[in-house]
């Protein structure tokens, strides 16, 4: 059943019209102004008796007026109502031009026939003018933040680019420095006493470290670009892991560290690049040892977790301090290790080891105490034909 | 489903273009650049194939203006485009190039002026050929997926099951845009325009 509102003398229809927040104008055939409602009084100045059946073009004086006076005459004419908005042109609406001082506002206009009524028309007018400042300003800082954004992104670009020339154009007469240090050092060129022997020792051993820090750095920028080139294939992880730990046990004993080894039960099969996730493992190696106190033992596993080979890395060293924790895969970033040892590192290596991992889909993490030790893992999923697909995805997309 | 004969179909096709001839020309003199409209196809389906569509050309949500029309059928006529298509096409028109993935809220009023010249001028069309009028509302932004989009657009006394289904190819500044007019109408609407037609076409033939 149809209910009746109680609201139905023209009264309070009247209050209700004037006190509504927009300008209200009935026009007629003619375009003369037939209704002015009080928020058109006030905002105006005009009083509703000084426009009636004026013609519109007597109240405001605009050349925007052509484009109101085509979607009334559409309004009357054909009964089509229209939405005019200020973002086609930048229109402001002189709300009176007979009087002294005219204020302009920026107008959002609705212009619809009358129903029920011969050629009248309705134009609703709403003052936008704060809302179109507030959304130009928006817009500038929108603009902004994306010019940034976009310097920003040249820069790295420019500085991934001039990294990668200098590293490489550095790693030329480096190496032939190298070679010339070595033959040096091998008694080529004939005998030195000591203070010229370590001497030498320390200008070879410094030029290795440079050679080495270039070498990560060009790693690192071809990585993050995509440059490098991955072959991945289906390996064994007891091969890989036999083949870590034979490479560090000379090292071992350079540094009196202890590498132990327990292989998977029931090898598994992983899609990867050997050369690299080795990389990654001696890396992970080293840096147990450097940690850790002469005579300890570091030790390497695998295990499976579900669809996951788990490697890890375990020592019983000094462990990472808290504070560390965060920053630690960034580049460049070091712990001083207790007797200095890392003073070999270039600060890269878990950066690159984490780029790796994640090219393989994989995931590093570790779980550390202070003064009882670090365990680094490595999760690698293993080889089925969905993971293959994704990595080779991952790869095609950079 | 009745469906429209070959003579209505071309019929009512010629109308919209005539219709989207004259929007072309008010869309180009707002924004003092050549916009070519074009209506290639159209035909009567029921709202759900309307629905499924919409939902093929887009992954996102839709944009779009949606207008009450009432004469000698009625019904509410919609403008729509894929969320994406809408905002390049206010940006081309509007010159301007936001950084923002959503329509600001000048940008939806810029929208809603460009449905509203599109929309009364295909109807204005159809109302010439007819000789009646047909009265429009003041436009009003919509933007959602189809399904909340056509839900909206029920009221108490209609129930709109038969779409009138345009797609609309706009060729601004070398861009190609393709937007889609969706007349929602009641089956007795439908009858009504239909009747219209065959009206016209025995006093041309």
């Amino acid at each position: 059943m149809k209910q009746h509102s109680s609201i139905n003398n023209i009264e309070i229809l009247d209050s209700i019209i004037d006190q509504t927040v927009h300008g209200l104008i009935v026009l007629d055939a003619e375009l003369k102004i037939q209704y002015w409602n009080q928020w058109m009084e006030s905002r105006s100045g005009i009083y509703s008796y000084e426009v009636i059946n004026q013609s519109i073009d007597h109240v405001f004086a605009n050349s925007n007026l052509i484009r109101i006076k085509g979607a009334l005459r559409n309004a009357i004419d054909k009964g089509h109502s229209a939405s005019l908005s200020q973002s086609f042109s930048d229109f402001k609406l002189g709300l009176y031009n007979n009087k002294q001082k005219t204020l302009e506002i920026i107008p959002q206009i609705a212009i619809s026939p009358l129903k029920d009524s011969s050629k009248l028309c309705l134009m609703q007018i709403t003052d936008v003018s704060a809302a179109v400042t507030r959304e130009r300003l928006l817009k500038s800082i929108a603009n902004e933040a994306h010019l940034g954004k976009e310097a920003a992104e040249n820069l790295s670009q420019l500085k991934s680019s001039f990294v990668a020339t200098v590293s490489h154009e550095l790693r030329t007469p480096l190496t032939s420095m190298i070679g010339s240090l070595g033959l040096l050092k091998g008694g080529v060129v004939g005998d030195f006493n000591d203070a010229q022997s370590n001497l030498l020792n320390i200008a070879y051993r410094n030029s290795e470290l440079l050679l080495s820090l270039i070498n990560s750095i060009l790693d690192l920028e071809k990585i993050e670009s995509g440059t490098i080139e991955f072959n991945f294939k289906n390996i064994s992880i007891n091969d890989l892991l036999e083949q870590a730990t034979s490479g560090m046990a000379g090292y071992g004993e350079q540094v009196d560290i202890n590498f132990t080894l327990t292989l998977l039960k029931d090898d598994l099969t992983v899609y990867g690049d050997y050369d690299k996730l080795l990389q990654v493992l001696n890396n992970l190696l080293s840096n147990a040892a450097k940690f850790s106190q002469k005579g300890q033992t570091v030790k390497l596993y695998a295990k499976q977790i579900k669809h996951f080979v788990r490697i890890g890395v375990e020592d019983k060293g000094q462990g990472i301090p808290e504070a560390f924790k965060s920053t630690i895969y960034d580049k460049f970033t070091q712990l001083e290790s207790q007797d200095n040892r890392n003073a070999n590192g270039t600060g890269l290596g878990l950066a690159i080891a984490k780029l790796i991992v994640e090219k393989h889909n994989g995931k590093i993490d570790f779980k550390s105490v202070i003064g009882k030790g670090t365990t680094f893992y490595v999760d690698i999923p293993t080889a089925s034909e969905i993971n293959i697909k994704n990595i080779q995805k991952n790869i095609q997309t950079g | 489903m009745n469906k429209l004969n070959e003579l209505q179909q071309d019929i009512l096709t010629e109308a919209f273009n005539l219709g989207m001839g004259s929007a072309a020309a008010s869309l180009s003199e707002i924004v003092r650049s050549e916009i070519s409209l074009s209506v290639p196809n159209l035909t009567f389906i029921d709202k759900h194939t309307a629905a499924e569509r919409l939902s093929q050309n887009t992954d996102s949500d839709l944009s779009g203006v949606s207008e009450g029309f009432t004469g000698p059928f009625c019904g509410k006529a919609l403008l729509l485009f894929p969320a994406e298509q809408s905002l390049e096409l206010v940006r081309l028109m509007l010159q301007d190039s936001v950084p923002l993935e959503s329509l600001t809220a000048f940008e939806e009023e810029a929208l809603n002026e460009i449905g509203n010249i599109i929309l009364n001028a295909g109807l204005g069309s159809l109302a010439d050929m007819f000789g009646s009028r047909i009265e429009t509302e003041i436009p009003t932004y919509t933007h959602g997926s189809t399904k909340e989009i056509f839900e909206a657009q029920n009221s108490a006394n209609s129930l709109h099951d038969v779409v009138l289904f345009l797609q609309v190819d706009f060729l601004i500044k070398e861009s190609d845009i393709n937007g889609f007019v969706v007349y929602l109408l009641d089956v007795d609407s439908m009858k009504d325009l239909t009747n219209l037609l065959d009206v016209y076409l025995s006093k041309i033939s």
